[in-house]
């Protein structure tokens, strides 16, 4: 049984359910706090609100971010993040934190070896509070569009890290598999 | 997805795209979006228009005050045209007194406007040195998706023609308003039309989108007798001598299909 | 453009200046999701009063010293067109916009669950289109709209309504003449199904046993309002249960 509820709208009381996501409790009444399908799980006891609205594009512990290097402090990037995944546009960035020890998997030692200042990054968001704390450990994360700091040209993936076609300079990087510049086709002698 | 957010990787994408002719809504490289233009929207106002190019959506307010005159013009009334950007619009707007943007934009409208001399500022002037008409054009831009130029003018231009102005007699010095409106004095109607450049392609009303990756645009005011009136440049990057007579011509055709959906020019009794 | 002052506002068989009955709304017109670009946006007009408003956020706020660790800061600016009222209005802020912006504010901060988004701001843009009174109730109602399709929590919807006393009678939904010549103007915002007040303001003279009535008129209104608002939102949702629905089974 779905229903379209608005919010303040009473979708049963505590004795029959208890609020689950886009509900909430008031004075013994369980009411919706958005617009959406009411839904009641009687297994659980449980009756909640899947939203008909676009959800707030807030980060959250789980989303995958897409972000670029503001600046780089010791052990600790400062990461601005541009889009959420699966959310819908974000009208300012959010600030978020990603520390050498969410790097790589194994040992980084330095965290200029996984992502350098202007890269853009994919990345797990790992706190629900902020300051926001990333990391690109996973196979999926990691930088997914660098410039060659020395002559500004797009890098490509080359061996695991990045390489600037242009001065031949190469780059320790954790590279996503994303990265969106593929290296050119090698021609065949 | 990412890719939307790299504005280099975007703006390679968007220049692919129109190597091919192609745009990132799937219009032609000279196709106008749809265009809505309704008038008489603000009975407070004394004449008024909302006009939407795809999702942008500009609506211009008009107000006739009594006002004095400018010193070096004693026998013409006034024209003033302000944009406020609202930032109900677009995330990039901030409450605040207008930016270079909004300045730009009034300006570049009030040019078009006035050098076509569509206002006869002349009938205007009640008493000269005096008092004269005001007409205040407020541009309001209600949602930012891009080509706020054409839009701007599309609509200052909707909501003169079909304004009203007080009626006022001048008896033994004095202003009397008789309380009718008239027809107020236009004699032409103008229209702005602005060409992107995006690499070797030009575009004609560009999106947001398009506009973040734009080298620059180039807005051309044409009278209703062809007659160019006004132009402006913008953003950093440039055109060769070639493109800009092209852009010219593109724009002058454009320009004779949007006047089209204007109001009429309705000649004044008397 | 300009009008006279009316000579009577009330007519001897109880009909106001534009014909209503005294505890009549104007014509009621209510949108949802009008602008592309923000986050949520509603417009609303009472009569001629129309109002736009636009919703952005919860977004991560600047300066960032304003932000609050526990909860969501809601930001409101309510600003008039120039071309919003008779005389052209200059668009730099006056000091009624910022009191409104306040007040209007602390109307919709009840009913916003600002405490699931910690350190963020929610940024609620009103532009009043066209004057012609109980601006600031359009507005309220206008923003707990767009708050609504912006898909921020809520308790409740936030409805308001401004009643007055014109030539000695009780009137719902003041228009801007009733406004100017009248003897009382209250406007009063609630959340209908919580019962609570979010705003009352009053000026004008009202003995306490006109108030009590002007009171009862202005829930009775809130009501009203409060439906209108139900059923814009319905129908612009509804539409969209299909879309989730065939996402589903396609899915």
């Amino acid at each position: 049984m779905k229903r379209l509820v608005l919010p303040g709208e009473v979708l049963g009381t505590i004795e029959e359910y208890i609020a689950g996501k886009g509900a909430y409790e008031d004075g013994g009444e369980i009411c919706a706090q958005l617009v959406g399908l009411a839904i009641f799980k009687n297994d659980r006891k449980e009756a909640l609100v899947e939203p008909l609205v676009k959800e707030v594009a807030v980060p959250k512990k789980g989303n995958f971010a897409i972000g670029q290097v503001e600046g780089v402090k010791e052990d600790l990037a400062n990461v601005r993040i541009l889009q959420l995944e699966g959310k819908r546009r974000l009208t300012k960035p959010f600030l978020a934190v990603l520390h050498v020890s969410q790097c790589g998997r194994g040992f980084v030692k330095s965290i200029g070896d996984a992502i350098g200042i202007g890269d853009f990054i994919r990345a797990r968001v790992l706190t629900d509070w902020p300051p926001y704390q990333l990391s690109i450990a996973e196979r999926s994360c990691g930088v997914i569009y660098a410039l060659c700091p020395f002559c500004g040209k797009a890098l490509v993936q080359y061996r695991g890290g990045l390489k600037c076609l242009d001065c031949g300079k190469l780059f320790k990087r954790k590279v996503a598999p994303s990265y969106v510049i593929k290296p050119p086709r090698e021609k065949r002698p | 997805m990412a890719e939307r957010v790299i504005p280099s990787v975007k703006r390679k994408q968007l220049l692919e795209l129109a190597a091919r002719g192609k745009r990132i809504d799937g219009r032609g490289l000279l196709d106008m979006r749809p265009v809505q233009i309704e008038t008489g929207v603000i009975e407070k106002a004394e004449g008024s228009a909302v006009v939407r190019l795809g999702s942008t959506m500009v609506m211009v307010g008009v107000k006739y005050e009594i006002g004095k005159p400018f010193e070096d013009t004693p026998n013409e009334g006034v024209l003033s045209v302000n944009a406020e950007f609202v930032p109900l619009a677009s995330p990039t707007f901030e409450p605040g007194p207008p930016d270079e943007n909004a300045i730009e934009l009034a300006r570049v409208v009030d040019r078009g406007l006035r050098e076509s001399k569509c206002l006869d500022l002349e009938k205007m002037c009640l008493i000269p040195g005096e008092k004269v008409w005001i007409a205040w054009i407020d541009i309001y831009v209600l949602d930012h998706d891009g080509n706020l130029i054409d839009a701007s003018a599309l609509a200052a231009i909707s909501a003169l023609l079909a304004s009203k102005i007080p009626e006022a007699k001048v008896e033994n010095g004095e202003i009397v308003l008789t309380g009718n409106y008239v027809v107020p004095p236009i004699r032409d109607r103008p229209v702005a039309v602005t060409i992107g450049k995006l690499g070797d392609q030009l575009i004609v009303d560009p999106c947001f989108e398009e506009e973040e990756v734009l080298d620059c645009r180039l807005t051309a005011s044409f009278t209703e007798g062809g007659l160019l009136c006004a132009m402006q440049k913008g953003l950093p990057g440039a055109f060769t001598a070639d493109e800009v007579i092209k852009a010219i011509e593109i724009a002058k055709v454009k320009s004779e299909e949007l006047r089209k959906l204007l109001p009429p020019l309705v000649t004044q009794h008397g | 453009m300009l009008s006279s002052a009316p000579t009577k506002l009330i007519s001897d068989d109880g009909r106001r200046a534009d014909g209503r009955r005294l505890d009549q709304l104007r014509e009621i017109k209510m949108e949802v999701s009008t602008l592309k670009n923000a986050d949520g946006s509603a417009c609303v007009a009472y009569g001629k009063t129309r109002v736009m408003v636009a919703v952005y956020g919860p977004r991560e706020l600047h300066p960032k010293h304003l932000a609050l660790p526990d909860r969501a800061i809601l930001r409101c600016r309510y600003h008039m067109a120039p071309f919003s009222v008779e005389v052209r209005k200059s668009p730099a802020p006056s000091r009624r916009e910022i009191e409104l912006s306040k007040v209007i504010r602390e109307a919709l901060e009840p009913a916003v669950f600002t405490e699931l988004y910690p350190r963020t701001s929610i940024d609620v843009f009103i532009e009043v289109l066209q004057a012609d009174g109980s601006t600031r109730c359009a507005s309220i109602t206008a923003a707990s709209l767009a708050l609504a399709d912006a898909g921020v929590a809520m308790r409740d919807l936030v409805a308001a309504v401004a009643v007055g006393k014109v030539e000695g009678k009780l009137v719902l939904d003041v228009m801007d003449v009733e406004d100017k010549y009248g003897e009382a103007d209250l406007p009063v915002a609630m959340m209908p199904s919580k019962k609570a007040v979010t705003l009352i303001q009053m000026d004008g003279q009202l003995t306490f046993e006109e108030f009590k009535e002007a009171f009862n008129l202005a829930v009775k209104g809130c009501n009203q309002i409060y439906d209108f608002q139900k059923e814009a939102l319905r129908r612009h949702f509804a539409p969209k249960i299909e879309e989730l629905e065939g996402g589903m089974s396609s899915g």
